[in-house]
């Protein structure tokens, strides 16, 4: 019989690092990785050797690119692993190392993501099945087309989907690892470039480069290690799904996150209504307002309404993106969900500065992939 | 009238300008779909011997619209209509609109295939593709 998480022994987020999500440079990929180790591990206080597997989501760089980076930390010989998960690589990564833990195979493992941007095109389109639209249906059209449903089916506005914009840019101004951290307001949002429906270039995630570090250990390690308990947080769920064959076909992504939500929130043993920090799949601003309502942290129709009075603001009855989310801190693709661990670990640490959620004891963080696939974590303060 | 189809894998012309759509039946679990494929049934794993070709009527209900204003491609000039459709057969699909401006499209319309020349590009001759317009077949 399958079992969750909890079933096993517990496993903790000790060790955080980044490098700041930034606009393609010359930088090789290896300085960006090993800037994110590197601050994991002075984060943790441990030394390399003690990190016993390493799992590495990247979806742009290659084959082979994690020992290639990561052998400039000295050769240990444990076993690397590429993860590709598309946008979710990242929270795979995460979700790899936590089980491995959990399970007792190591004490301590390394899940990172790095990526920098390259053209590469999607399985998918070699699958031989064709499409009408012929390549003019790209995220952004998706998503204009789910948003303009929307407004038609809850009488929604164009404010209301750049006021996602307006708090994550507001959220990234405090976050020197973001992309973009200059505040905006609802008319630069508003009369931004326009790109496809309701979205303007605002409303649009950058896609550039960075990395993400993030070290997962068992009691074990914490005891022998000399790690500080007061800054560990524990993994209480880890949840992952696939697209079926939906009754409401065209939001996918919603019906996953959905389900994927329900039941990492049921492996966890917390209601929606518990959570302090939320950093989910924010690449288009009216992602946020689907997933919201699929989480039920909001009811169908209502969380516009909720953004408007700062429910959804740090501060308010939950902090959504408080790191900037994909619109402010970027989505590098591979680094994406780790990144969001990192933030989620921050928060409930306490140590998030300017963009600190008072008293967060909760945290989820979500990632949805092109395929579609779908991940989920709960993190709660030890 | 005698240009060749851009897609014929996705469509057919039924004579004149009437087009249908290449779709596909499970026989085990009735899953209607589009476009047709012969590597199974995605609802319930049916292998190709039970899926069986059916041509869908080009026609349905407009279920959302959007105007895209930029493309990466160079080959797609902005701006177009997308239109998300819900056929009078079932499958949902996405389409190039005809109508170049979505002022005084809403969602509900009755939408209905048309057959479009395209202009010839490079190698590619003057072909005829598939789009959707507003208005009853």
């Amino acid at each position: 019989m399958s079992k969750p998480l909890s079933a096993f022994r517990p496993a903790y987020v000790v060790g955080i690092g980044l490098h700041p999500y930034q606009r393609a440079t010359e930088t090789p990929y290896p300085v960006l990785g090993l800037t994110a180790v590197r601050e994991a591990l002075g984060d943790a206080r441990i030394d390399w050797p003690a990190v016993e597997s390493v799992y590495h989501g990247t979806a742009l760089l290659g084959m082979a690119s994690t020992r290639a980076m990561l052998r400039h930390l000295g050769g240990t010989g444990i076993p690397m692993q590429q993860v590709e998960n598309a946008s979710a690589s990242g929270s795979t990564a995460f979700r790899l190392a936590t089980l491995e833990v959990a399970t007792g195979v190591s004490d301590v493992a390394l899940s990172i993501g790095v990526d920098k941007p390259a053209a590469r095109s999607l399985a998918g389109s070699q699958t031989g099945i064709r499409s009408l639209e012929s390549g003019r249906v790209v995220p952004f059209t998706h998503f204009a087309l789910l948003a303009q449903r929307y407004m038609d089916r809850y009488n929604a506005t164009l404010e209301d989907f750049a006021r996602v914009a307006v708090k994550n840019h507001g959220n990234g101004a405090h976050n020197r690892y973001a992309q973009r951290q200059q505040s905006r307001s609802l008319d630069d949002v508003l009369n931004d470039p326009p790109i496809a429906g309701p979205l303007t270039r605002l409303q649009c995630c950058p896609v550039g480069e960075g990395a993400a570090a993030v070290l997962v250990a068992s009691d074990t390690a914490i005891e022998r290690l000399g790690i500080d308990r007061k800054r560990c947080v524990r993994v209480l769920s880890s949840a992952q799904r696939t697209e079926v064959v939906y009754a409401e076909s065209s939001n996918f992504d919603a019906e996953l996150t959905r389900q994927t939500t329900a039941q990492a929130l049921q492996d966890a043993g917390v209601a929606a209504k518990d959570l302090d920090v939320i950093e989910l799949h924010d690449a288009f601003s009216v992602e946020e307002i689907f997933y919201l309502e699929a989480m039920r942290v909001a009811a169908a129709g209502e969380a516009p309404a909720m953004l408007r009075d700062g429910a959804f603001d740090i501060g308010g009855d939950v902090a959504v993106s408080p790191s900037g989310g994909l619109l402010a801190m970027g989505h590098p693709i591979g680094p994406t969900g780790a990144g969001q661990i990192v933030e989620i670990t921050r928060q409930l640490r306490g140590e998030a500065g300017l963009r600190q959620q008072p008293q967060a004891r909760l945290g989820l963080a979500h990632m949805v992939g092109v395929g579609a696939v779908c991940v989920v974590h709960v993190l709660g303060r030890h | 009238m005698s240009e060749a189809l851009a897609h014929p894998d996705l469509y057919v012309s039924s004579g004149g300008d009437a087009v249908r759509l290449v779709g596909m039946r499970c026989g085990r679990c009735g899953h209607v779909a589009f476009p047709r494929q012969h590597f199974g049934c995605e609802k319930c794993g049916a292998d190709d011997d039970e899926l069986e070709g059916r041509e869908l009527t080009a026609s349905g209900r407009l279920t959302s619209f959007a105007t895209v204003h930029m493309h990466q491609a160079k080959t797609i000039a902005a701006p177009f209509v997308i239109g998300e459709i819900e056929l009078d057969d079932g499958p949902t699909i996405r389409i190039t609109m005809v109508e170049s401006s979505d002022e005084g499209m809403r969602i509900g319309a009755r939408v209905r295939g048309a057959l479009v020349a395209v202009p010839s590009s490079g190698d590619t001759p003057v072909r005829r593709e598939l789009r959707f317009a507003v208005g009853a077949p």
